[in-house]
């Protein structure tokens, strides 16, 4: 038992670093040099717009991915997280996959992630394309989701906050192209008439008695599951640049829309938002895209035009 | 400037290891009741720039680099001249050490608060602090080397043989892992992951635990005077140790975006890494067996009996949660953490408790102030442990299974469900806390007010020598 081995402290040394460079070779050296895992997918984000690399960083700096991991495993349990599915024009199928590689390549840091203790937000501006959501997420996490426990970033400065939103807009599988039904109508929606629908949405009709009890509870409690009041104000009378809100399109004041809009305007927008076709600019989130279904959509409307009724 | 007395430089890292621990768990609990309590700091001045995610890193650099790799410094210091069988090669650059490492973490925490992170866990200091981070491992690799170098002692004991390991090759996994501390990360994309993962694993497996195990081996037949029960065994166990550790970093990424047959490695060998750990407990048990009796007199020995148990919990949990199927659930969730705490709080300071209660009546010369402190920090530290590890554990489970069901959908429920265990997590936590600081009272005292320590039991080498069975 008495080798040389044990009185040689050199040797020891030696054999304990030449075992290191073993895995060192196999796990750090070898994936290293497979050029495959750096070509940039077409999904993949690319940072050329310096607002939203500006707010990488402050992703990076606020520690945002110690709560939200970045990647979509190849099991079943993280189905939710994928991108929609989306067949291209060249009919090729993009979306509903796991993360890969190549989806990683523009990234330094890669922002993988660790801990869910929020949502995944690979593609996440798929599932929220708003971004004044975001902006009003962000300032009050609460107001959009009661029992979140994410934190508040009310301290950080206005252009901070847009830098941060457009990195989250930033989030989505880049090989699909942005279409929406939405309209963007210039800085006051209720100047906008019926007119302006979309072909889909006309002749639409309302499921719902004016009134509808039920329709009414219903759509109480998605208003407050959805957050709507975090941007339309708690007293549903909309927000302006005089309680809170940065930039035009202002929240509508619900009881002038309920005096101005048909039930079929109001269904659209709720349906579809106010985004600019290409998704870059803001306004009222699709909450036919984010879990709200056609029956509560109309819910909603008849909650909302019987605000007429009030004062 | 710096003081050339024997035994000096030990001491003076327990003394201020014990200090970065208060300070780096009271920000975890910070971090713990930022998740109770979202809006804790909002809108307070100052502070409300201090979210979870700003407070986190603060919290494991601190507890990681700060207390625990300060108290292996003093272990490494006190433990390292009496295998050799003679003094630290330089008590005063010891002490300079400590100067040096004291600096370096309060610029860690102030940076971090600022929030100048890189972006990798674990690996968050801008490369200014890396290049000093090496350069204060180098120190102390230094020192030890040069120590064993000058050594009377030709055998070489097990623990020496850890120790030895751990500090050559420390500061080589963190150079690579950090990507040759460059500046600007050369590595982009995933390989970014890989390499960070690599370093994020291989500081446990390099660092924390070989010179913790090899301090378990040095303690345990100084606190039972019986011999090491297998010296064999406990040399398999390094080799297999320092072979398999290494190229399981991808196992943080299972089922993640990187290559399958880089994470079939990774898991193949985390399942391999059983055999180490089962050479240690055997060892440890064997040990022990008939000498039960003296841990009920003992706080240290109570503390290393429990470190070895959360040990053997880690080492079950760790092969496993690195399957496939098993991490499908486990991973992002709750259950990581309680793992990350049951490695690094229930077993390696477990340890260093124990080593600072053995070695520092024979640093100063002064018995423990207070046996009764002794005994209510080893409880309330394992009571609030035991319902911090069993509510992550438990939380994380309800977490992963809720994800499985839904496939994710519904994600905000599983946010909901963890309240009460982030609540006992908190209250875990406090408890914990509460210990430290009876703790750091009775060193304190025993430093100011302690009862002469008996010179006969006072570590001298030939005693060492004895009963390690060298
Ligand atoms: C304490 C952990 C934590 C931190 C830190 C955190 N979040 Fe969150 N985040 C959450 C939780 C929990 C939710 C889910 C509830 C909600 O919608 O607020 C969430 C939700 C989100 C969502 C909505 C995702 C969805 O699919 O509904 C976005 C976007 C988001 N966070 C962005 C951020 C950004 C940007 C930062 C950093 C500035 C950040 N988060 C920091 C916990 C966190
Ligand atoms: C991120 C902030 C935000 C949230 C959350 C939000 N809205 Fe809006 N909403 C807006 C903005 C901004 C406008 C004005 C759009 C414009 O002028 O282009 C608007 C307009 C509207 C209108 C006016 C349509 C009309 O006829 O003039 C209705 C109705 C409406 N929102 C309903 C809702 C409902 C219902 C919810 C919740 C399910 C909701 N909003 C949540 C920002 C928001
Ligand atoms: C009072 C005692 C402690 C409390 C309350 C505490 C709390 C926390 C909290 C809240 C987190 C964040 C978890 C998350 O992201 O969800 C965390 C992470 C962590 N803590 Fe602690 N901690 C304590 C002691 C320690 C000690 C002593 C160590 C190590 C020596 C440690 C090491 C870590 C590590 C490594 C992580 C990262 C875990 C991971 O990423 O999975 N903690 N701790
Ligand atoms: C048998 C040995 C071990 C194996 C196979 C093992 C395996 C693992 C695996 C697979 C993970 C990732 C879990 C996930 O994210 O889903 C993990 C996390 C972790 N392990 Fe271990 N582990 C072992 C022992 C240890 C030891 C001894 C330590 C401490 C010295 C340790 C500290 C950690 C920490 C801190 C993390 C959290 C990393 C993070 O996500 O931030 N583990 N371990």
């Amino acid at each position: 038992m008495k080798n040389k081995l044990e009185k040689n402290a050199a040797l020891l040394g030696l054999g304990a670093f030449l075992l290191l460079m073993f895995s060192v070779t196999i796990t750090v050296v070898l994936p290293m040099l497979q050029g495959d895992l750096y070509v940039a997918d077409a999904a993949a984000p690319v940072y050329d717009d310096a607002n939203v690399a500006l707010g990488r960083e402050i992703y990076r700096r606020e520690g945002c991915f110690y709560c939200h991991t970045q990647q979509v495993r190849t099991i079943d349990n993280d189905t939710f997280w994928r991108a929609p599915k989306t067949e291209l024009k060249d009919g090729t199928v993009v979306g509903d996959r796991p993360t890969r590689p190549g989806d990683y390549a523009n990234d330094n840091p890669a922002l993988l992630g660790t801990e869910r203790t929020g949502p995944d937000l690979k593609y996440v501006a798929h599932r929220l394309p708003s971004k004044d959501w975001h902006i009003a997420h962000l300032i009050d996490p609460r107001s959009t989701e009661p029992n979140s426990i994410m934190p508040s970033f009310a301290h950080l400065p206005a252009n901070e906050l847009d830098a941060l939103a457009d990195y989250l807009l930033s989030l989505r599988d880049w090989s699909i192209p942005i279409v929406t039904y939405a309209k963007y109508m210039g800085p006051d929606i209720l100047n906008a008439g019926d007119e302006m629908l979309p072909e889909d949405y006309q002749g639409t009709k309302n499921p719902y008695k004016p009134g509808d009890p039920a329709a009414l509870a219903r759509a109480e409690q998605l208003i407050k599951d959805k957050g709507c009041l975090a941007c339309h104000g708690t007293d549903m009378r909309g927000k302006n640049k005089t309680n809170g809100w940065a930039n035009p399109p202002f929240p509508t004041d619900w009881y002038k829309a309920a005096e101005k809009h048909s039930d079929q305007f109001i269904y659209w927008i709720v349906s579809e938002g106010t985004l600019k076709e290409d998704g870059t600019a803001s306004g009222m989130p699709a909450w036919r895209q984010n879990g709200v279904s056609e029956e509560d959509r109309w819910a909603l409307v008849t909650f909302i035009k019987n605000l007429n009724t009030k004062k | 400037m710096f003081s050339n007395a024997e035994g000096s430089s030990s001491r003076n890292f327990y003394y201020t290891a014990v200090l970065w621990m208060a300070i780096g768990m009271s920000f975890g609990l910070f971090a713990a009741l930022l998740l109770v309590l979202p809006d804790l700091v909002k809108e307070v001045p100052i502070l409300e720039y201090f979210t979870f995610g700003r407070v986190r890193p603060v919290h494991t650099n601190l507890v990681m680099f700060g207390w625990l790799s300060g108290a292996y410094f003093a272990t490494l210091f006190y433990m390292v001249p009496r295998l050799a069988g003679v003094k630290l090669y330089s008590e005063r650059l010891g002490n300079f050490t400590v100067l040096f490492h004291n600096l370096l973490m309060t610029s860690y925490g102030v940076v971090l608060l600022f929030g100048r992170t890189m972006g990798r866990e674990y690996a968050e200091q801008p490369w200014i602090n890396k290049m000093l981070t090496v350069v204060m491992f180098g120190l102390v690799a230094y020192n030890v080397i040069m120590t064993f170098a000058t050594r009377k002692e030709k055998e070489l004991y097990v623990t020496a043989w850890y120790m030895l390991g751990a500090v050559i090759t420390t500061p080589v996994v963190y150079i690579i892992g950090n990507q040759f501390l460059f500046p600007n990360n050369p590595i982009a994309g995933v390989n970014d992951s890989v390499a960070n993962w690599f370093y994020g694993h291989n500081i446990l497996g390099y660092w924390f635990t070989p010179v913790g195990i090899g301090a378990v081996y040095y303690l345990l037949p100084k606190m039972t005077g019986a011999p090491v029960w297998s010296h064999r065994l406990s040399m398999i166990g390094f080799w297999v140790i320092f072979f398999v550790y290494g190229p399981t970093g991808a196992h943080h990424l299972v089922n993640g975006p990187v290559p399958y047959w880089l994470q079939t490695v990774a898991i193949a060998f985390s399942v391999t890494l059983i055999i180490p750990v089962w050479t240690v407990l055997t060892n440890f048990y064997g040990t022990l067996n008939g000498r039960w009796g003296a841990v009920k007199e003992s706080v240290p020995l109570k503390f290393l009996v429990s470190a070895m148990v959360f040990y053997f919990i880690t080492c079950f949990q760790g092969p496993m949660q690195a399957l496939r199927s098993v991490s499908a659930i486990t991973h992002f969730t709750n259950w990581v953490v309680g793992h990350a705490h049951l490695a690094l709080l229930g077993t390696f300071s477990f340890i260093m408790f124990a080593s600072i209660y053995y070695a520092l009546p024979r640093l100063t010369g002064r018995e423990i102030w207070s046996a009764k402190l002794m005994e209510w920090h080893y409880w309330l530290s394992l009571i609030g442990f035991t319902l911090f590890f069993v509510s992550l554990t438990i939380g994380g489970l309800v977490q992963g299974s809720h994800w499985a069901l839904n496939q994710s959908s519904s994600f905000i429920t599983s946010v909901i469900q963890q309240k009460p265990y982030h609540i006992a997590r908190a209250v875990g936590g406090t408890m914990i806390l509460s210990a430290q600081f009876l703790f750091i009272y009775n060193i304190f005292k025993s430093a100011v007010a302690g009862k002469a320590f008996e010179t006969a039991a006072r570590g001298s080498q030939a005693e060492t020598a004895a009963a390690t069975g060298a």
